[in-house]
């Protein structure tokens, strides 16, 4: 790509044709120029490996409790069966865990890659210092907390005040 | 059909698209304006709720329009979306902040246990208005006044200086724009309430407000668009791509481009008629002025970004190399990338009848504080 570039810069076309010619038989490599080691291709086994098998797991489960509630439901008996209506609350942040999992699965399992084949996450980042990270990282991490808190407090008096005709007030 | 357009004017017309999203978007921002005025205009909890009401069936169209206008920037200049996102990074940070905490300041501010108190939230709206105007402002500004970036061959950007974006809202032209936009923001945020709001008490302040907000959106406008057209820009040479500074750049565009010189004179003389209608016969006027000075802004902005991005001018200039500079050529997705995408916008025109019909069926009677009472789900 840089001799193609010069070439046009030169106004060799002739060059910058053959530099094409060039470029267009190694594009499907063109990424792996970044890797100095080839251990640098793999993506983090572990990491994909447990949080694939996590979600599943849970998707899994999910449709166990569904089956098991759908079940009960049908003969009646659903209100009866606290055990099952514990679970089924217990349950609710396990979405979201399965929901983080498959994240944690997409983004680990692709790496080194931002494009497949073509660009390596590490040639993809910003330059921004560490600190510039670590401080919005901090930030997001304060101001989420803090909204989480009010948003946990706030579906709580819900809960307590309970239902109203005409929505929630 | 759009396969059969050359790369360029594929490009031509997602800067067009890219243009009007941003300037329906400034338009939009009457939502971020009204939050700054809550405390001049709402004397009490019931004003106060009713303005905020008033805004909040708003805010998530100002939202989606902004996400949009990032969005269709970054698939049809990615390389401006990289450097800007990423150098720029601290603007757009504060811009993300403060937009952040305005979408979950509508929707707890009234819930009994919110943790932080109303009037916290009430502050969040107002940091999100301000905030929000004048650093989105600034950072249009730099597409006239330039940024400290370098790009090399490999098209890797990286940002020169420390202060990463926020020394834009040092400079004074930027700051113009963006305290331009800030108060426009809040003169088109009256002249909404006054077409949504039914109160006496409130309308009756907002139209006091109009001429304060007025003033300074004139004087930091004029100071902007003098400062533009006087000042040096950033020319591309249509063979060579060199790009070099040319004296009078802006007001040159102004004139080889007639078009774009008749939108932009019809769209500041919309904007000062609608004001002006509005201060003068406000009896009767008063409810019809958000739409003369809404379509003028719309018109206004759209020239601005054709001046930036059309005829041979850099519309992201770099003042630490001018042959880094960012041009809709050098900046855009492939032709293939943009041909998929120009199918996808076909669809424009559906989504825009869409939020049409719901700001309609959302406008169709004003506000009341009797109303308040009625409603289910209050902000």
């Amino acid at each position: 790509m840089k001799n193609f570039k010069s070439a046009k810069r030169a106004g060799n076309n002739l060059a910058a044709d053959s530099a094409m010619v060039v470029l267009n038989e190694n594009f499907k490599y063109f990424g792996y120029g970044y890797f100095d080691n080839v251990h640098d291709a793999i993506p983090p086994i572990k990491a994909t490996f447990y949080s694939f098998r996590i979600m599943v797991g849970l998707g899994m489960w999910f449709i166990l409790l569904f089956i098991v509630m759908l079940t009960i439901l049908l003969r009646k008996g659903l209100d009866k069966k606290r055990w099952l209506l514990y679970a089924g609350v217990l349950s609710i942040p396990l979405a979201y865990l399965a929901s983080e999992m498959g994240w944690l699965v997409a983004e680990f399992g692709r790496q080194p890659w931002v494009i497949q084949d073509l660009m390596p996450t590490s040639a993809a980042v910003s330059h921004l210092t560490t600190g510039s990270v670590q401080l919005t990282f901090a930030l997001f991490a304060i101001t989420f907390t803090i909204l989480l808190i009010a948003d946990i407090k706030i579906l709580s008096k819900q809960i307590k005040l309970g239902f109203k005709e005409g929505g929630a007030k | 059909m759009f396969e059969n357009l050359s790369h360029l004017a594929l490009q031509q017309y997602w800067w067009v698209i890219v243009s009007l999203l941003g300037s329906l978007l400034v338009f939009l921002l009457f939502v971020q304006g009204g939050q700054t005025l809550i405390y001049r205009l709402g004397k009490n909890e019931t004003e106060r709720t009713l303005l905020v009401n008033s805004l909040g069936r708003k805010w998530e169209f100002t939202f989606t329009t902004l996400v949009t206008f990032g969005g269709a920037f970054f698939a049809s200049f990615p390389l401006f979306y990289s450097t800007s996102f990423g150098g720029a990074y601290w603007v757009w940070m504060l811009i993300l902040f403060a937009f952040v905490v305005q979408a979950v300041s509508y929707e707890y501010r009234s819930k009994p246990g919110n943790l932080l108190g109303h009037r916290t939230y009430e502050i969040f709206l107002f940091l999100n208005g301000a905030l929000g105007t004048v650093l989105l402002g600034a950072a249009v500004s730099t597409f006239f006044t330039g940024s400290q970036f370098s790009v090399n061959e490999n098209n890797f950007s990286q940002w020169e200086t420390a202060t990463h974006g926020l020394e834009a809202a040092f400079n004074i032209q930027n700051l113009s724009l963006g305290l331009a936009v800030f108060f426009l923001s809040r003169v088109l945020a009256l002249l909404y309430f006054f077409k949504n709001v039914s109160n006496a008490a409130i309308i009756e302040r907002a139209k006091k407000q109009m001429v304060y907000d007025s003033i300074p959106f004139l004087v930091f406008f004029l100071a902007f668009v003098t400062m533009l057209l006087l000042q040096q820009g950033f020319a591309v040479n249509p063979t060579t791509g060199m790009v070099s500074m040319e004296p009078y750049k802006y007001l040159h565009n102004l004139i080889q481009m007639p078009v774009v010189a008749g939108i932009f004179i019809l769209g500041v003389l919309m904007v000062l008629l609608g004001i002006i209608r509005t201060v003068t016969c406000f009896k009767t006027c008063s409810d019809k002025g958000i739409w003369l000075t809404g379509i003028g802004t719309v018109l206004t902005v759209f020239s601005l970004f054709m001046l930036a991005g059309f005829n041979n001018t850099a519309f992201y200039p770099s003042t630490f190399n001018l042959q880094n500079s960012l041009t809709i050529q050098n900046s855009s997705s492939s032709h293939y990338t943009l041909t998929a995408m120009s199918y996808v916008s076909l669809f424009v025109p559906i989504v825009l009848a869409y939020i049409a019909y719901t700001w309609r069926a959302i406008n169709k009677t004003k506000m009341t504080t009797e109303e308040l009472n009625d409603e289910g789900h209050i902000y």
